[in-house]
C-alpha cells in the first residue's frame, strides 16, 4: 500500500489545527460581543460603571470618558479594541485595572482545579475501571451509588459538611483561606465531587463497551492475563470518550470553583467574580467572564487537537 | 397503566424516587397547612435552638435559626421556590430548545449554522458564569433566576431535538406528507415533533434535579431569590456562620436539597431506562 506523502500529512494536520484555532478565536469574539450587548439590553449601562454614590455631574463626565455618549457601533469597536489590549476599565471597588485583579487570582483557582483534577484521576478512573471489570459486584454498586450522590449533592453543602467534620469536629484541615497545601484538600474534594461522578460513569460505560468487542475475546483466547487485556488492550480504546469528558469538565470545574471558593473563603477569581456582582463592579465581571471563557475555549481546543492525534479515524475523515 | 404500576413497584429506585417526589410536591402544595409556624416569624429569645433529636423542643422540630425562625417551616416553604423555579425553567428551556433544535434539524443550511453556532458559544460559558454576567445586569430575583436557568438550559434540548429531527425527517411518512402538499409548519409540528418527544421528555426528567441545584446555588451565592422569601440555598448561606456551634442551621436545609435531587435523579434514571436505554450516557 502506498504511504501518504509526509508533507501532505503535515499540511492536513496544520489545516485541522488552524481551523480549530480560528474557531476558538470566533468563540472568544462572540463572548466579547455578548458581554458588550447584554449590558446595553437593560437600557443605559452607565449605572453599571459608576459607584452608587456618584453625582449626576460625575455620571455625565464618566459617560463621556468611557464613550457611552457615542453611537453603539463606535462603542462596540472601541470595546473590542480595548479588550484585545486587555483593557476592561478600572474596578469600581478597588480602583485598579479589572483584568489585573482577575489575573492575580487566576493561579489560585488553577491550583485548586489541578488538585480537583488529581482527585478525579485518583478516585474516579480506578473506580470506573473496577466497576466495569467487576460488573454488578459490591464495588460496582458502591461506585454507582457514589456517582449518583456526586450528581445530586449541592457543592456548597458538601463543602460545609466537610468543614464541619474535618475542620470543626476533627481539626485536620483549615476551614478557610489559603494557607498552604492543606488548605487545598477540602476545596479540592468538594470541587472534584460532581465531575468525578461523571468520569466514573463514563469510564465504566466505555470500558464495558470495549470489553464486549471481538478483539478482546481474541486477546483473551490468546491466553493474555486479564490485567494485560484491560490495561493494554481495552483502556487504550476506551480512552477517547474519557479524554473528551475530562476535557469537558474544565467548564463545570470553573463554575464549581466559584461556589467552592465562596464556601472556603478561597482567594481565587471565582470569589472575586461573585463579590463583583454583589458590589455591582461590572468591569471586573466583564474581565472575569472573558478570562473564564478564553480558558474554557483553549482547553476545548487542546482536547480537540489531542483527540485528532489520539484517534487515527478522525485524521482519515 | 397496570404495566406501568407493576414496573414502578418492581423497580426500587423508581419507587423511592416517585415517593420522594410526591412528598416534596405535597409539601409544597400544602405548605401553609402543614408548616407548624410562620416561616418569617422572628424571635431572638429563641434563636439557635437545637432540633428535637438533640433534646430540643418538639414544637421546633428541626430547631431555629439565628433570628429565631423555625427551620422546619422554612424548609417546608422553601420547597415551593425550588419546585416552582425548576419546573418553570425546565418547561421554558425545553420548549425553546426543542423548537430551535427542530427548526435547525429540519431546515438545515443557514438556520442550522446560526443556531448551532449559538449552541457552541453558549457551551463556552458554563451556567454559573453566564448567570454571573446576567445577574450583574439584571437584579437578582425569582423571575430573573428562571430566565438565567432557561438561558443556560435550552442547549441540551436543542442538540437532541436537532439530532432526532435529522433522523425522523428521512422517514417515509414525512416524504408522504411533503408529497401530499402539507405545509412546512404542519410537517414540523404535527409529523416530526410527536416523533422526537420521548428523548426530550427523558432529558426534562433528568434536568429537574439539576435546575433545583442551579436555583439553590444561585440563592446560596446571593444571586437568586432574595430574602425574606425562604429558599433552601439561601438558608444554607444564612446559617454558614453558625456551622461550628449550631451545625443544624446550614446543614438541614442542604439535606432537603440532597434528598429531593436524589429522588428526582432516581426517577429520571428510571424514565430513561424504561423509555430508551440507548440514552444511558446522556
Amino acid at each position: 500500500m502506498a504511504q501518504a506523502c509526509p508533507l501532505r500529512v503535515i499540511n492536513a494536520d496544520m489545516t485541522y489545527v488552524g481551523k480549530r484555532l480560528v474557531y476558538a478565536l470566533l468563540v472568544i469574539f462572540s463572548v466579547l460581543t455578548i458581554v458588550f450587548f447584554l449590558v446595553r439590553l437593560s437600557g443605559d449601562p452607565t449605572s453599571l460603571f459608576v459607584p452608587l454614590s456618584a453625582t449626576q455631574a460625575e455620571i455625565e463626565q464618566l459617560r463621556k470618558e468611557i464613550g457611552l455618549d457615542q453611537p453603539v457601533y463606535i462603542q462596540y469597536y472601541r470595546f473590542l479594541k480595548r479588550s484585545v489590549q486587555g483593557d476592561f476599565g478600572l474596578s469600581l471597588r478597588y480602583q485598579q485595572p479589572a483584568l489585573d485583579l482577575v489575573i492575580v487570582r487566576l493561579p489560585a483557582t488553577l491550583e485548586l482545579a489541578l488538585v480537583a483534577l488529581t482527585f478525579m484521576f485518583v478516585i474516579a478512573l480506578p473506580l470506573g475501571i473496577l466497576s466495569a471489570v467487576k460488573r454488578n459486584s459490591p464495588v460496582d454498586l458502591f461506585s454507582s451509588g457514589l456517582a449518583l450522590f456526586g450528581q445530586s449533592v449541592p457543592g456548597f453543602w458538601l463543602g460545609l459538611v466537610l468543614i464541619l467534620i474535618f475542620s470543626v469536629k476533627l481539626p485536620l484541615f483549615p476551614s478557610s483561606g489559603y494557607k498552604g497545601f492543606l488548605s487545598l484538600i477540602l476545596p479540592g474534594i468538594t470541587l472534584a465531587a460532581f465531575s468525578s461522578s461523571l468520569v466514573a460513569r463514563m469510564t465504566r460505560s466505555s470500558l464495558l463497551e470495549v470489553l464486549s468487542s471481538n478483539y478482546i475475546t481474541t486477546a483473551r483466547s490468546k491466553g493474555l492475563s486479564e490485567w494485560t487485556v484491560i490495561l493494554k488492550h481495552s483502556l487504550r480504546n476506551a480512552a477517547i470518550p474519557i479524554v473528551t469528558i475530562i476535557g469537558l469538565q474544565v467548564g463545570p470545574m470553573l463554575s464549581g470553583a466559584i461556589i467552592t471558593e465562596q464556601v472556603f473563603g478561597f482567594p481565587g477569581m471565582g470569589r472575586l467574580a461573585v463579590q463583583a456582582v454583589l458590589n455591582r463592579d461590572y468591569p471586573v465581571v466583564q474581565a472575569f467572564v472573558v478570562v473564564a471563557a478564553s480558558l474554557i475555549t483553549l482547553t476545548n481546543l487542546t482536547v480537540d487537537i489531542l483527540y485528532y492525534f489520539l484517534d487515527p479515524r478522525i485524521r482519515h475523515e | 397503566m397496570n404495566d406501568l404500576l407493576n414496573n414502578i413497584i418492581k423497580n426500587k429506585k423508581a419507587l423511592i424516587g416517585i415517593t420522594i417526589m410526591l412528598l416534596v410536591i405535597l409539601t409544597a402544595l400544602l405548605a401553609p397547612l402543614i408548616a407548624p409556624h410562620d416561616p418569617g416569624d422572628q424571635d431572638v429569645t429563641r434563636r439557635l435552638r437545637p432540633p428535637y433529636f438533640m433534646r430540643g423542643s418538639a414544637s421546633y422540630f428541626l430547631g431555629t435559626d439565628a433570628l429565631g425562625r423555625d427551620i422546619l417551616s422554612r424548609v417546608i416553604f422553601g420547597s415551593r421556590i425550588s419546585l416552582l423555579v425548576s419546573l418553570a425553567s425546565v418547561m421554558g428551556a425545553g420548549l425553546i430548545g426543542s423548537i430551535l433544535g427542530l427548526l435547525s434539524g429540519y431546515y438545515g443550511g443557514k438556520v442550522d449554522s446560526i443556531i448551532m453556532r449559538i449552541v457552541d458559544i453558549q457551551m463556552a460559558l458554563p451556567y454559573l458564569i453566564l448567570a454571573i454576567v446576567v445577574m450583574a445586569v439584571l437584579k437578582p430575583g425569582l423571575q430573573n433566576v428562571v430566565i438565567v436557568l432557561i438561558v443556560t438550559g435550552w442547549v441540551r434540548y436543542a442538540r437532541v431535538a436537532r439530532a432526532q429531527t435529522l433522523v425522523v425527517k428521512e422517514n417515509e411518512f414525512v416524504t408522504a406528507a411533503v408529497a401530499l402538499g402539507a405545509k412546512r409548519s404542519w410537517i414540523v409540528f404535527s409529523e416530526i415533533m410527536p416523533n422526537i418527544l420521548i428523548p426530550l421528555v427523558i432529558i426534562a426528567s433528568l434536568e429537574i434535579g439539576q435546575m433545583i441545584l442551579g436555583e439553590a446555588t444561585l440563592s446560596f451565592l446571593g444571586l437568586g431569590v432574595q430574602p425574606p422569601v425562604p429558599t433552601w440555598g439561601g438558608m444554607v448561606a444564612d446559617g454558614r456562620d453558625y456551622l461550628s456551634f449550631a451545625w443544624w442551621v446550614p446543614t438541614l436545609p442542604g439535606l432537603a436539597i440532597l434528598i429531593t435531587v436524589l429522588g428526582i435523579n432516581f426517577f429520571g434514571d428510571w424514565v430513561r431506562d424504561s423509555f430508551d436505554p440507548r440514552l444511558r450516557n446522556l
